[in-house]
Parts: structure tokens; sequence; C-alpha cells
């Protein structure tokens, strides 16, 4: 039986998306196993932002201090999620003592054609100044996501020893499973925090919901608000003023595409929608990292497919049934798995 | 088209992308800006600028987009770049000096988020293409700028400074003596809008721009040297002038207290910050090594980076299908009478037009467009001004476009009038064309030193036709530029042309009439005339013996009540002095026009002035006359003694002693031809 870590957490805890749900979701995972301590790294990314509900909810919840300030942080092994953070800074507050230094890459480090994401150098070298550690790990949220990070390691060859990790530091997905609508509806719907990379160009975004759509909810159109950009088939509703729990209740298909420019590294709302019971819908490269649970299409393909799933509603409730079957694999349980296991084999080797 | 946009709808920003927009068009590249993204606090110069550049957006076909950004992009940028849709084989250009990896990384990130497409990037400081103090947002490029002819071989120096710097005590002395200079011609150009502040420089220098107004690839063609004042950053459209000339191998000199060129890199000439001891640096270090100077920088390695040519390939622009040359078209002469009060500056057009060797064109506005026809040339419309427009200068913007099409470099361009609109002085400061100026004489006490004045620079001659009287004219001073002509006056037949008018106007009126009365007051733009015409009218109408007509110019505004007399008629007409030499007496305002007409073809005469203060001084105009006994004068508000001076005139033989007197007088000769010969030899130069 592996034995499982001290670990504590270095996070920036005012990312405002799916960086901050994926770590409250992981600290509640974890915290069955092992009590872990939270420290708030405070960038100058977000210098006047609160932390974000879900996380403020979990520590809350689970009764876990946000240890404020520059003492070191130590454990066993030592997480920070989503470097990205450090990118509009020159170094870290705290320094870092550890086993493993294990950097979660919650965003792609390569953007489709391989262009750099962000300054990765930067921020991965504030992060090994910082730390006293044995090993230092990236470790990528999906396999799509490892191979940009793979593919950056190789092409910027950085001088810091960082190693990919083993195995991927998945999102949990502990979300209640509901039940797939028997008279599903032409009902669509997407959900993503605002910026324009969340969104596709414009004529696809005029494919995935069209006028003879009967409801078309976008949530997190912020930007498109605030450019004028509207239909009158459109709801459009800014980031956070519908609750997410009833924005699915006003859909049965989510759809969702990106600028092609950039790419989820995880896709976390497709699998909430998973969970929510809908039928999810994005571009191949993403719908590959949910093996199946995702129909990967082209936005000129979303109509044929809506209508036949309209049509024939026992095979939405078959695509629904089976990518929640799916989504076990992100469970707390299986994250827990993860985690213990987490470089078994190499500390069995070094043993 | 090459669309320009940048990170944000600044004004500052807006002037970058005028700037960008300005060199790559010099160079033959269709360069736009997006009528959409204009700021809205533009200033009024900077409307001009953008009017011959910007597109409406349904009108944009965009190329290429090339965005300047230091790595911001607010969120109206990105939306209007994602609402473009453009096309898949669309290139979009990012141009900027980032502050590092990360702000180069982000711009690329979003720009690819709202175009769809990985833009190309150019790293200004990476491509050493920076402008010469860094903040500049547009490239420190360097067009293919040409060098404007020049009358003379003294060094064209242009002082940039702020008017703090102008209005010091001391420097009014520093600056007269530079524009003295034997060897130099001094422009002042005030770089914080301070022109309205600094009118006591007038008495100093004679060239006071500013630099809001100057073309900038145009101004840097005009100018041989700069020398730069002052501790603030300069804006982009200064940097674009500096690194023209520097590009061109002509001095720069940087005067700032913070040595805000030098310190950048750029190839300067590190001058003194005193005015004062702008002359003798001039003296000692500048004039006698120009050719050096001029070799240095041309071999300089930071002018060898910044070719328009390099950059445009460097963003991968399509090398333009023709550079902007000379147009196949011969060289030719444009005239521009300004419409004024009445029609007096395109009439004098018209009469010196005729004379020339070579058929003018002319640019008038609507009011003229029959009188100048009727004289037989053909005119392009401007657009008047109108209470209808959004901006008082709306039309003028309109007139600058239209300018801007008619005229080609090599031509001759001829304003007639007395202010000087934006349009004329930037026709002048972006075209290489010689420029004449017609300004009559006699203006009011003060006037000369008015805003009127400011732009006098800009001409390479000015013409003045005299006055008859010689108390009227005013010495023309030692400006070489200035030339005084006799009076422009149609010359008097040897036989009345129209013999018969008088009878056919009988006829047409249906009135028999012994005595014919000609009233021209005016149209009323400089003073309300409905009260003396009426008088006139009801005077008329108690005599059986007159037919009175009221002539105007076509499209003139008439009083209603004109038409109810019996024995005054209303007549439009382009030609009013035919109707006034068949008359037996003729009533008319003493505009210069009017004025010398009835002296030179020795007509019977009641002046009643009109005066208003943008207008000559008509006053003094018709008592030279009275006084000579030529003519009568009569001011407006004195009905009794006009009418006085009409019965005099009609049944006194005071017109015929009017005639007598005129008949002998001794007018000096018409300056018509002498005026046209002189446009003709600027034409030729």
């Amino acid at each position: 039986m592996p034995q499982v870590p001290r670990i504590a957490y270095l996070i920036e805890p005012r990312f405002p998306g799916g960086t901050s749900s994926a770590v409250a979701a992981e600290l509640r995972a974890v915290e069955p196993l092992v009590r872990p301590v939270v420290h708030d790294a405070r960038s100058a990314m977000f210098p006047d932002r609160p932390p974000a509900r879900a996380l403020a909810d979990a520590l809350s919840d689970l009764a876990l201090p946000l240890r404020d300030g520059n003492g070191p942080v130590s454990a066993d092994m030592v997480v920070v999620h989503n470097p990205a953070f450090l990118k509009f800074q020159t170094g870290l507050g705290q320094p870092i003592y550890c086993r493993d230094l294990v950097v979660v890459t919650h965003e792609n480090f390569l953007r489709p054609g391989n262009v750099e994401a962000f300054d990765i150098g930067k921020c991965l070298e504030a992060l090994d100044r910082a730390s006293l550690s044995l090993n230092k790990w990236l470790a990528p949220v999906s396999p799509s996501n490892r191979e940009t990070v793979a593919g950056w390691l190789a092409t910027a060859k950085p001088a810091m020893r960082w190693r990919l990790a083993p195995s991927d530091w998945f999102n949990v997905i502990d979300h209640p499973r509901m039940r797939p609508k028997s008279d599903p509806r032409d009902r669509r719907g997407r959900l993503s925090r605002p910026g324009w990379e969340k969104f596709p160009a414009p004529a696809d975004l005029d494919l995935c919901f069209p006028a003879t759509a009967e409801a078309n909810v976008i949530l997190g159109a912020d930007h498109l608000l605030k450019a004028g950009i509207a239909r009158p088939h459109w709801r459009l509703l800014p980031f956070g003023t519908l609750p997410v729990a009833s924005f699915f209740d006003e859909i049965d298909f989510l759809v969702h595409f990106t600028a092609p420019g950039w790419r989820e590294s995880f896709g976390r709302v497709l699998a909430e929608g998973i969970a929510a019971g809908k039928v999810v819908l994005s571009d191949p490269e993403t719908a590959a990292n949910f093996g199946g649970a995702v129909i990967g299409c082209q936005p000129g393909q979303v109509d044929a497919l809506i209508g036949h799933y309209v049509a024939e509603p026992a095979a939405y409730s078959d695509q629904v049934l089976r990518a929640q079957t799916l989504l076990e694999r992100y469970s707390p349980a299986a994250f827990r798995r993860m985690l213990t296991s987490f470089r078994a084999p190499e500390r069995r080797m070094a043993a | 088209m090459i669309l320009i946009e940048a990170g944000e709808r600044s004004v500052s920003a807006f002037e970058a992308r005028l700037a960008l927009a300005g060199l790559l068009r010099a160079d033959g590249y269709d360069a736009v800006i997006d009528e959409a993204t204009l700021p809205e606090d533009l200033g009024r110069h900077q409307k001009y600028e953008a009017a011959a550049i910007v597109v409406a957006t349904g009108d944009l076909v965009p190329s290429h987009v090339l965005i300047l950004t230091d790595g911001t992009l607010d969120d109206a940028t990105l939306a209007t770049l994602h609402d473009y849709r453009l096309a898949p084989g669309i290139p979009v250009t990012l141009a900027g000096r980032f502050a590092d990896r990360q702000a180069e990384l982000g711009a690329r990130a979003r720009i690819a988020y709202a175009t769809g497409r990985e833009p190309a990037l150019i790293d200004l400081r990476q491509q050493s293409m920076t402008a010469p103090v860094p903040g500049g947002r547009c490239p420190g490029l360097i067009g293919g700028t040409g060098q404007r002819r020049t009358g003379s071989a003294r060094m064209r120096l242009a002082i940039f400074l702020p008017g703090d710097i102008a209005n010091a005590p001391d420097a009014a002395a520093a600056l007269q003596a530079l524009d003295h200079h034997p060897k130099i011609d001094l422009q002042i150009i005030l770089t914080d809008g301070q022109i309205g502040e600094t009118r006591p420089l007038q008495s100093s220098a004679r060239n006071i721009a500013d630099l809001s107004e100057l073309p900038p690839v145009a101004a840097a063609a005009g100018i041989d040297a700069a020398a730069f004042f002052g501790d603030a950053m300069p804006e982009e459209r200064l940097q674009l002038i500096l690194t023209q000339l520097l590009g061109a191998g002509r001095p720069v000199i940087d005067a700032t207290m913070p040595e805000l060129l030098a310190s950048g890199g750029a190839p300067v000439l590190r001058g003194p910050t005193d005015l004062s001891a702008l002359s003798p640096y001039l003296d000692r270090t500048v004039l006698p090594n120009l050719a050096q100077i001029e070799a240095t920088l041309r071999a300089s390695p930071w002018c060898a980076t910044r070719s328009v040519a390099r950059f445009a390939d460097l963003a991968c622009l399509p090398r333009p299908a023709r550079r902007t040359t000379a147009p196949a078209r011969p060289r030719r002469t444009l005239f521009l009478p300004t419409n004024g009060v009445g029609l007096g500056h395109a009439q004098r057009c018209a009469l010196i037009a005729r004379e020339m060797k070579i058929k003018p064109v002319f640019a008038a506005f609507p009011s003229c467009l029959p009188l100048i026809n009727a004289s037989g040339f053909e005119a392009a419309a401007l657009v008047a001004k109108s209470p209808d427009h959004p901006e008082p200068f709306a039309n003028d913007i309109v007139n600058h476009l239209r300018l801007q099409r008619l005229l080609a470099d090599g031509d001759t361009f001829v304003f007639d009038g007395g202010f000087i609109f934006d349009s004329v002085a930037r026709a002048i400061r972006e075209k290489d064309v010689r420029s004449v100026w017609i300004r009559r004489g006699l203006w009011q006490a003060g006037a000369t030193s008015s805003a009127a004045f400011d732009r006098e620079h800009l001409f390479d001659r000015i013409i003045i036709p005299s006055e008859a009287f010689a108390e009227l004219n005013r010495p023309p001073g030692w400006d070489d530029r200035i030339r005084m002509v006799g009076p422009v006056v149609p010359a008097a037949p040897a036989a009345d042309p129209r013999p018969d008018l008088r009878d056919a106007l009988a006829e047409k009126a249906g009135l028999p009439f012994e005595r014919l009365v000609v009233t021209m007051l005016g149209a009323g733009a400089a003073a309300d005339r409905t009260a003396q015409l009426q008088f006139l009218c009801s005077l008329f109408e108690r005599r059986g013996d007159v037919l009175h007509l009221i002539i105007v110019w076509p499209g003139a505004v008439v009083p209603p009540g004109l038409y109810s007399w019996q024995r005054s008629r209303v007549a439009r007409t382009t030609d009013a002095l035919a109707f006034a030499r068949a008359a037996d007496l003729v009533i008319t305002a003493a505009g210069y026009n009017s004025f010398h007409e009835v002296l030179y073809h020795r007509l019977p005469a009641i002046f009643i002035p009109q005066m208003a203060e943008f207008m000559d001084d008509q006053t003094r105009r018709a008592r030279a006359a009275a006084e000579r006994d030529l003519a009568r004068t009569v001011d407006a508000q004195e009905l009794l003694r006009l009418e006085r001076e009409v019965a005099q005139l009609l049944d006194m033989d005071g017109a015929a002693a009017l005639r007598a007197a005129l008949e002998t007088a001794d007018l000096p000769q018409t300056g018509t031809a002498e005026a046209a010969s002189l446009i003709d030899e600027v034409a030729r130069r």
C-alpha cells in the first residue's frame, strides 16, 4: 500500500473559471485521504479580485484555512495549480521545500499551430528559483494537454529539470448525475467564462446557434454584449448571472466550440454538461479527451446531429448514459487512486 | 486595402495609425482606417487628415490587417476585429515594441482568438524600427520623403518648441535673430497646441504653425534641418517628421534638457538647450558641415534598418501596383476664389485667368460657378458652409479632399480670398505646388496682424491688386514675394457692346423710361440693405421717367417686398457691368470690383459703403472718390441725403458733371495682364 504523502497546495485562488473549480473539487476529493495545507500565492494577475466562490466554499466546508504571507511552503508534495498566474511577475513570494513539486498545467503550453501560449519559461523559472525539491513535475490535466506540455519541453528545452508526470492530474468531476430527458428538444446552449478565446468565429457561432433552434442560451457572453454582437434568436447572458443548474435546465444540448487559435486543456464544463444529463458536442480534438463521452464534430455538423438526437430520444438517452459512465474515470475515488500511486513505480525503483 | 488598427481607441493611438497610414500611402500602399474606429474626441486637424484615409466599414475590402500595439488590446479593438469576419486568407500582422515576452505572447494570442488566425509579428525593437523616443507607437520608419523645391539657397530650419519656451522673455530676441539670419528660412512649429497664445511671436518671426496642422510626411519634405526644444515626450507626428529628416540625411538637433532623442540612440546632434545659443551653434557646427552630416546620416545603421520597404517586406505587404508619381496630365493652374460677400473674388480671378497664356481651371463655390462658367472656364464645385453641417468646418474637410484630387505636384494654385481656409493651407502643404495669393489691399486697421495673415508664409507669390488712389495703397514692404499690380478691372470697351440694352429693358419691363438707375448694394451678407432698397424703390415709384433695376447675383436672396414695385425690377445676372454701363446713375456698394468698374467705365455713381469687421475699408475707398468729385458717397443711414443726391444727379445735371470729371480723371493703368503674367512666371518655375 503506497504511503500517502503530506500535501501542501500553493494556489492562486482568484482564477475565475475552471482552475478554481478544479482545485475546489480536488480538495474535496483529497481531504478524506490527507488533510492538505493550502497557501495563497497572491499573484500580480488578479490584484483586486476576491477568491473564486467555488474555492472559497470548498475551503469553508472543509475548514481549511487559506494561508497567506511569505512563509515557506513545505510538505512531501507541494502542488501548484496553473503556473500561468506567474506570467505577470518576476518571482514567487514564498520559498518551497518538498520532495515532489507538482505543477499542474491547467492551460495548454502550446496553442494550435504550436505557438507558445504564454511565457512558460518565465513562470517555471520563478517556481524553479523559489523551490528546493528532489523532483519537479509538470502534471498535465488531459492527454491533449500532455501533448502540448511535451511539445513545449521538446522545443524550448528549458535549463531547469522539469519532468513530465507519469499520470494525468485530471479534473475531479463530482457532480451529481442527472437522468437524460426522455423528450429532448432543440434547446442549445453554451457556458464559459467570457473571453475571445472561448468563442469561435462569428460564422461558426451562427452555425452552432441558428434561428431554427428552439432556444440558444449563451451564458458568459459579456464580450459579445459589450461589442453589440447579437442575434434576435440568441439569449445572451453575462457570466454568473444565471445559476449553472438553471442554465442546464434550459437546454438539452451543450454546444461548445472555441476560437481556432485556442483549445480547452481539459474541458471541465463539458464534463459538467454530461453530468447534468446533456448531449455535449465539441470539436474533435477537445472531444478526444473524453473518449466518446463528448461528440466530436464541426460546427457545420451540429444541426444534423441535434436533429438526429431530437428525432431519436432513445439515442439521446443512450449517449448521455454512456457518457456518464465514462465520467467515472474522473471521480474523487479515481483521483485518490491516482494520487496514492503518483510516481509509485519510480519510488519502487528508487527503493 | 491595408487596414491599420491599433490596440486601443485613444487619440494618441489614432495619431500613430494616421502616421503609419500616411507613411505607407506616401509610398503607394493603399493604407486605410475604418471609420467606425475613430476616437470620439478627435481634434480638428486630425479630422482633416483622417478624411483622406478613413473608409466606411461597409466599403472596407481589407487585403491585410496591420495592428499597432505594445501589448495593449482593448475590448473594442478585439470586438471590431472579431466582427470583420476576415476571409481565411487575409493575413494579420502585429507591430509593436513589447515590454516583455509575455506582453508579446499575450497580444498574439488575443489577436488569434479575435481574428481566428495566427498573426505575424514584427517586434520593432528586435528589428531596430522603434520610434526615436521610446513610447512612440508608430514604427520609426523612413519613407521616400522627397525634398520640396525651394526658391532660395537658405536652409529651411524648423524649430519645434512648446509655447512656454516660445513665450519666455528672451525667446523673442533669439527667434527674431534666427528669422533674419541670412542663411536660414525659419519655421517655428509649436508642439503643444499653444499657437493661439503665441500671437506676440508674430513680431519675431513670420512663419509660425502648430504641429497638429502639419501633415507629417509632406511637412518633412519642406524642412532642411530641425531643432527640438522642450522636455515633453514628442508626439507621434513629430517623431515621424524627425525620423523622415534623419532618413533624408538632414540634421536634427536635440535641444531638450533630458536628451530625449539622443538618449534613444537616434543619430541626432546634441545642441544647446537655450534658444539664444542656437544661432551660433548653427553657424559653427551645422551650416559648415551639412554635407558631412548628410553623408554620416546616410551611412548610419540607425537609418538603414528603417525603410518603409523593409517594414512592408516584414509584414508581407504586397508591393503597391503603382507608386504615387507625377500625374500623366500636364501641369496646370487652378484658381480658387473664395465666395466672400459678393462674387468679387471670382470676378477678379476670371479677369486674370482670361489673360493667362495657358487656360487655367477653377475650383469654386456654387454661388461663383455661373460667373466662372460664363467667363469660359471649367470649374469643379466646392461645398459652401452651412448651418446644417455637424461642424462649422465640415464643408472645408470635403473641399480639402477635392483639392487633393484636383491638384498634383508641379501645379500652380492661385487663391483669391481674405481668409485662408484650412483646406487651402493643407493643399499647399501636402502638394508640391507653386502657390499664389491674390490679396486685395485696403484692410481695415489692425486686420493685417490677424489670423488671416498667419498663413501668408505658405505662398510663393502674393499679388496685391492696387487701389486706384495712391493714399489707399499700403507700401508692400521688403518681402520679395509681394508684387503690387494696377487695379484689376475689366477694360472699358471702345464702343458700347450693347447699344440696344435700354430698348430691350423697356420692352421686357413693359415700361417706357427716360432714366435708368441701377442699384447694386450687395447680397446682404455683410449688412442688410433692405431699408435702403425699399427707400429707393419708393423714391423712384413717384417718378414717371425712371426704370430702377436692382441687380443681384444669381442665387442671391432677395427681400420679397422688392417685387411689389411698379418702377423697380429685380434682375439676376452675372454681367452687372453691362447694365451699369447702360445706366444714367449707379447706386452701389464700394467693393473693390464695383468701385473700380465705376471709375474705369466712367459711370456716375453714388456709393453706399458696406462695412464689416472682416471686410475691406469701403468707407475710405468711397470717400477717396468723393473727395475728387468723381462720385458721391452716402452713408447707409443717410436716407434723406440719399434722396437729395439722387435728385441732384438725375435732375440737375449732376450725373453729367460726374461723367465729365471721370473722363478727365487720371487713373493708373489696370493690372489684370500683369497679374496674369506674374502667375505665369510662378507656374514656369
